[in-house]
């Protein structure tokens, strides 16, 4: 009978961290999809500037209508998936570079830089990028504590079961990191 | 930001005269003290002498003990005024010029200090004080950041002892990043002592908000992070600000309490000395005695340069 008893007391013990470690795993899976979608509110609310900005800088600077369709077009690639994913953030970081070729085109346009629309766009725009970069140090760290949780025992039992698997860190590409070289079309 | 050599040339110029005036004031508290010291030595001497008369001594020890009460008296009231007649001037002469030179935008008062709502507004204490003073406020636009610190002083008082809060220097500025919500950045005890078993002890006390894991392993190893959001945490901790404020945990040399509130900083730097105040027994002739006030208020203003606040993004 004690003996009964004890197996119970043992199983109902295991059953118990087996919740609570069940539970972990959701919240962290949750965190991972909640900052996820904070980072895809970010892109979007700068996907609504793009053509502001194009629109502005072309007024001073129409010549320079590749940098402009490359923009465009990455925007209307990204805007079209459904969900963010590492494809998405791949091609947010080459808008990324875009930007940068914009800000970098406008020093040559001294009547541009000193235009209010322009100062305005580039200040939100700064602050934007900002809050991205930081989008994806909190996504990654929310995916790194995810990973370690599926992956380290005993919770890697219970997320086999449960069939998690890894996610993917969004990574800056090596073409990003290089130095923007820009070509003027004058 | 002004430099030791420009300070010395400073010094040579401006401050030496008004060094030598209070060092004068210094010199009388000193020998005021040694006389009625002696006095005293004298009195108590000759009582002592008078053995063989114990009589006189049994007969005049009332009137023996009111002398010594009256001259004890004399010495401390004495000592208070002088001194705090010396600290006002020494405060007028030096610390105000000191100010000054260090940015002319900032200004200086003795016996004002950071109001309570704003010290409150840091969040920095998990109790309401029902003491609060403080004093030397510094206050001001340096480098084109509003800036403003002071001495201050804020305790419980319970019936029969009084529970120090927080004795320091508390410095406000405005950040350079405008957000909404709070972050903490307070000294990690339990990383020195516990290692990686900290994080899994620290994520268990919610009372100031999420614990945030950052990425720079240094910052880290000093420092937990408390948010109420996470993309907002590293937004405002970007990476090079944690470097830049490893950095000045370092120069100052002791645990600092950082908090970033809608687009303000606070920082609690706890110490027991008031670094505005002079030393009675130090000569101010010596002139690092006097670079060290310097250099203390110089950290502390340059703490707008050493985390970028003057650069908007």
């Amino acid at each position: 009978m004690l003996i009964i008893i004890a197996i119970m007391l043992i199983l109902m013990l295991i059953g118990a961290v087996a919740i609570v470690i069940y539970n972990g795993l959701i919240y962290k899976n949750n965190q991972v999809e909640s900052v996820s979608s904070t980072v895809d509110i970010l892109l979007k609310k700068r996907y609504d500037l793009i053509p502001n900005l194009v629109n502005v800088v072309k007024a001073y600077a129409k010549h320079e209508k590749d940098i402009f369709e490359k923009i465009i077009n990455l925007r209307l690639k990204a805007i079209s998936e459904q969900k963010l994913n590492i494809e998405v953030m791949s091609i947010n970081n080459q808008i990324s570079k875009q930007i940068d070729c914009i800000m970098a085109i406008s020093e040559n346009y001294p009547e541009l830089k000193a235009s209010k629309n322009f100062l305005h766009l580039q200040k939100t725009l700064c602050e934007i990028e900002e809050q991205i970069s930081a989008g994806r140090r909190a996504y990654n760290a929310a995916v790194t504590d995810y990973n370690n949780a599926i992956q380290m025992f005993p919770s890697s039992i219970i997320a086999d079961l449960a069939r998690y698997t890894p996610k993917d860190l969004f990574q800056i590409e090596q073409s990003n990191k290089d130095n923007i070289e820009v070509k003027f079309n004058i | 930001m002004k430099t030791s050599e420009d300070f010395k040339n400073f010094y040579d110029t401006v401050l030496i005269p008004d060094t030598k005036k209070l060092e004068s004031i210094r010199n009388k508290i000193i020998y005021s003290f040694i006389l009625v010291g002696f006095l005293l030595l004298m009195l108590v001497t000759l009582t002592l002498v008078d053995l063989n008369n114990m009589y006189l001594l049994i007969k005049y020890r009332h009137l023996f003990i009111i002398i010594s009460i009256i001259i004890l008296l004399s010495i401390t009231i004495l000592y208070l005024v002088v001194k705090f007649y010396y600290v006002i001037k020494f405060k007028q002469l030096i610390i105000n010029k000191i100010i000054n030179f260090i940015d002319e935008n900032l200004n200086y008062s003795s016996n004002k200090y950071i109001d309570y709502c704003t010290f409150m507004k840091s969040r920095l204490l998990l109790s309401v004080p029902n003491t609060y003073s403080g004093s030397d406020l510094v206050y001001g636009k340096a480098l084109d950041t509003n800036i403003s610190f002071s001495q201050l002083y804020a305790a419980y008082k319970l019936k029969k002892h009084t529970i120090t809060l927080f004795k320091g220097v508390f410095f406000t500025a405005d950040f350079n990043k405008t957000f909404n919500g709070q972050i903490f950045v307070l000294p990690d005890a339990q990383e020195k002592m516990l290692g990686h078993m900290a994080s899994f002890i620290q994520s268990l006390d919610s009372s100031m908000g999420e614990l945030v894991k950052l990425e720079n392993l240094e910052f880290e190893k000093q420092f937990v992070v408390y948010a109420d959001d996470q993309i907002t945490a590293r937004y405002v901790l970007s990476t090079s600000l944690m470097e830049k404020i490893t950095d000045l945990k370092d120069n100052i040399g002791i645990d600092i309490y950082m908090s970033f509130i809608n687009s303000a900083l606070y920082i609690a730097i706890p110490c027991s000395n008031n670094i505005f105040n002079p030393k009675i027994l130090k000569t101010l002739l010596n002139y690092e005695i006097i670079e060290q006030y310097f250099l203390n208020l110089q950290l502390l203003v340059g703490i707008i340069e050493d985390l970028n606040l003057n650069n908007n993004v």
